[in-house]
């Protein structure tokens, strides 16, 4: 990827990078509507949005300052130090957020054992929210392409 | 166990003692800042949704009256402390809708079951801790495709191309297909970097941007982004005339 004729892969990893990295974004909020009151939610938000902004400015704040006296690939490697650190509080404490509070919803019941819950939030995490089909998927997809 | 000179265990676990330590007291800090800063009482303001009765108690009976027998059960619903238990009148029994409230007197939107596994019920310690793990996820999530943007001219030096080209890599793709006010705003700006970069020659694509000397112009910095520039100055400011073929 680092070879002059790599612009293609190089590209396509910056492509994965933009496209898994901005899934917090996206996913955060809704964890925070499902845990937080609606007087609460703007404190709530407003730390989340702090990260997003720190985030996208010390991106490449850190890594220029990582690659100025050296080779600039050097410089994506403090984040991949960052991104497994990150793994293991996501892991760790992370928890499903989805609830049906309407009237006769069945919801999961979290198991007493710690790591049986942690297994079946992250592998695959399919058995916490209910169940759905490969159409309701595809129309949620949909749903939102349409007015 | 033995003890050992100079570079045994000892010498090495002390260190490591003292960074899980360290770990621990960032984590608590962490943490602890957290729980603070959503903890702390909202001031009063004119705009809140506060229920009649709010000097008085922590629910509010829409029908105005509540049976004095009226049997209560014990809710976890949260204000501005989550931690605080309410006592709560039971609707099913009383026949009327309940709505509950914060200590405060705020109504709670939305309205929170009795289960304490609902997540509005959690304690507000497990959501601090819960949202301490996305501010953390969420900057690691954002700083790690603006690595290498300001690199601009190295790379381009190895891949062969201007810089201009190689500055693609911060533009966004298209990927709604609804327009709303957001994207508009996000257009202008991008019309307005359109227009100081001088760059008139990209080719708006469903998904993907090509030069027209073929090489790619992927942006994977937000993909929740709206279309192309080129396709927004189009639409919004000279309708058809700005498309190239």
């Amino acid at each position: 990827m680092t070879g002059p004729n790599d612009y293609i892969p190089y590209l396509v990893s910056r492509l994965f990078a933009g496209f898994f990295g901005v899934v917090v974004s996206i996913l955060g909020p809704r964890i925070l509507v499902d845990m937080f009151f609606l007087h609460q939610r703007g404190r709530a938000f407003t730390i989340l949005h702090v990260a997003l902004n720190l985030g996208a400015s010390a991106g490449p704040t850190f890594s220029g300052y990582v690659g100025a006296n050296t080779y600039w690939n050097v410089e994506y490697w403090w984040h991949v130090a960052l991104t497994s650190f990150t793994l293991i509080p996501v892991f760790l404490f992370l928890e499903d957020t989805t609830y049906d509070r309407s009237e006769g919803a069945v919801n999961r019941k979290k198991p007493d054992s710690w790591i049986q819950d942690r297994v079946e939030t992250f592998f695959f995490g399919t058995s916490v929210v209910p169940k759905s089909t490969w159409l309701d998927t595809v129309r949620a997809i949909f749903s939102v392409l349409l007015p | 166990m033995s003890q050992t000179v100079g570079l045994g265990p000892t010498a090495y676990s002390r260190p490591l003692r003292s960074l899980r330590s360290l770990s621990f007291l960032l984590l608590r800090c962490f943490f602890g800042s957290t729980y603070i800063l959503l903890s702390t009482p909202p001031p009063p303001s004119a705009n809140d949704h506060r229920s009649n009765d709010s000097a008085q108690g922590t629910t509010t009976d829409l029908a105005m009256e509540q049976p004095a027998s009226s049997p209560t059960r014990e809710s976890h619903s949260a204000g501005s402390d989550l931690a605080v238990d309410e006592k709560v009148p039971d609707a099913s029994s009383s026949g009327v809708p309940v709505v509950q409230t914060s200590e405060d007197g705020i109504v709670l939107i939305p309205q929170p079951s009795a289960d304490p596994a609902d997540p509005l019920n959690w304690p507000l310690k497990k959501k601090a801790v819960i949202v301490s793990t996305l501010f953390l996820a969420l900057f690691v999530g954002m700083s790690a495709p603006f690595c290498g943007q300001l690199n601009l001219k190295q790379q381009a030096d190895l891949y062969g191309k201007t810089t201009l080209q190689i500055s693609y890599f911060v533009r966004e793709l298209p990927f709604r297909g609804r327009q709303s006010r957001d994207d508009a705003i996000y257009l202008l700006l991008a019309q307005t970097h359109q227009t100081l970069t001088g760059n008139h020659r990209t080719r708006p694509l469903p998904l993907v941007w090509l030069r027209e000397d073929g090489s790619g112009g992927l942006c994977p910095s937000s993909w929740a982004a709206a279309p192309s520039s080129s396709t927004a100055s189009s639409a919004f400011w000279r309708p058809r005339s700005g498309l190239r073929s």
